[in-house]
């Protein structure tokens, strides 16, 4: 606890772990976004082969994997 | 999402269709339905079902661009199995009709132009249960708040000792080490979403009037509250933030290419998966408990004998349960407290408060 009028951030073990409960949801989300983009787009250009499907959800992998990276490799505020 | 849990419990209700057509065992009676119970119990209506067939009237208010507004009691519609104003409620929906009043809801035919353009401002359940929630964060907060302009600079005393360390918390552990030092501006919003949803988790524990209403488990109240986290995100974003969305610094051009529409999608996933959160914790406790209600009438059923044994066993976990939901009424609260304000606090920070680290 800190005195009122103190600004300085306040360290918690658990914060930290917090952080990251929503990143499962989110990398899923991004992976489904993008496949949900890529068969949308298929049912536009009608190929033989949904090209579009495969190759976005496969982005949307990468994609979600840099989510990760970049939010845990941020620095604690 | 709605039609996703309809279908769980056609799922749920199929298993146990079974059981409950056995127990009838040729007998005219009417079956005790476990999942229109536990719908009828999760999802919000017009009129407050009290007990037996007691249940309190609440005033129903549609609008209509045709018609104008309509204003009467939620009596009238008798469960559902009368119209009444050229309405009429199939579920917990105000469908439009061109019947007489008094038609039996079931052989009135629904006009389909005239139902697009219904607005239903009814006061439902949920929202009374909202309004009842607000009055006592004002009762609350208005005698706390009293209190410290009353006796300035001493102890807290009754009440106030017990609300002073909730605030205290929720600035110490919640808004300072996520938002840092432009904290102040969002505490408002902070203890007003973490003691509204506490509150409302709580009353929603309690099975008699007026508790017992699924308010934070109602998917639309889950999207108002994040809609605001989202919004005030977005107002309160800085440059840094937006320049981090749409173009990552120190990055090669290729890889912005997946990464931006990522962090584009990120900013609308944040609050669509708090929404979600909060929904689906609360209405699965609910739905566990009224489960667990439902065994005792599925094996009365069967027998009266099996029903009042297995009645020990349903209140054993319900207690468990029970008390399992006092912890997660209080962790969902923080949990949608501490992420709105790990948001906010990505929105507002400074050049040089982090440093990117990517791949």
């Amino acid at each position: 606890m800190t005195k009122p009028g103190d600004d300085r951030p306040v360290r918690n073990a658990y914060a930290a772990y917090l952080r990251f409960m929503g990143l499962g949801l989110t990398m899923a989300g991004i992976i489904i976004a993008f496949t949900f983009l890529g068969w949308w787009l298929d049912g536009l250009l009608a190929w033989r082969i949904p090209v579009l499907t495969i190759v976005l959800a496969l982005l949307g992998v990468v994609g979600a994997m840099f989510h990760l990276f970049r939010e845990t490799g941020r620095k604690e505020p | 999402m709605k039609s996703l849990i309809h279908a769980a419990f056609l799922a749920f209700g199929f298993l146990l269709a079974p059981m409950v057509a056995s127990a009838g065992g040729g007998h005219e009676k009417e079956k005790f339905q476990p999942g229109e119970m536990i719908m009828g119990h999760v999802t919000d209506e017009h009129g407050w079902h009290l007990w037996g067939h007691t249940s309190l009237p609440l005033p129903v208010i549609i609008y209509n661009s045709q018609r104008g507004l309509s204003i009467f009691s939620s009596t009238r519609f008798d469960h559902g199995h009368a119209t009444y104003g050229g309405y009429l409620l199939e579920g917990n929906k105000v469908l439009a009709t061109t019947a007489p009043d008094g038609t039996a809801a079931h052989s009135a035919p629904i006009d389909e132009s005239l139902t697009a353009s219904t607005i239903d401002f009814s006061i439902t359940k949920n929202v009374l249960a909202m309004f009842v929630s607000m009055a006592i964060m004002l009762l609350v907060f208005l005698s706390v708040a009293k209190a410290y302009t009353r006796r300035p600079g001493q102890a807290p005393k009754g009440l106030q000792s017990f609300i002073e360390p909730i605030i205290v918390f929720v600035r110490d552990e919640v808004a300072k080490p996520n938002i840092g030092p432009k904290y102040a501006k969002f505490m408002p919003f902070l203890l007003t979403v973490f003691f509204f949803i506490l509150i409302n988790n709580l009353m929603g524990l309690i099975p008699i009037f007026p508790g017992g209403a699924n308010v934070t488990g109602s998917i639309s109240v889950a999207f108002t509250l994040a809609a605001i986290t989202f919004v005030l995100t977005l107002i309160n974003g800085n440059r840094h933030y937006w320049g981090h969305i749409i173009a990552m610094p120190g990055v090669p051009k290729p890889v912005l290419l997946i990464l931006t529409p990522v962090e584009i999608l990120g900013v609308f996933l944040r609050p669509a998966i708090l929404m979600i959160r909060l929904f689906a914790n609360i209405t699965a406790g609910h739905i566990i408990v009224l489960s667990f209600f439902a065994l005792i009438f599925i094996f009365g059923e069967i027998n009266a004998g099996l029903g009042y044994g297995v009645s020990i066993f349903t209140l054993v976990f319900t207690i468990f349960m029970s008390m399992l939901e006092l912890l997660v009424a209080f962790i969902q609260a923080f949990v949608f407290t501490f992420l709105s304000a790990m948001y906010f606090g990505a929105a507002v920070e400074g050049h040089d408060d982090h440093k990117e680290s990517l791949v």
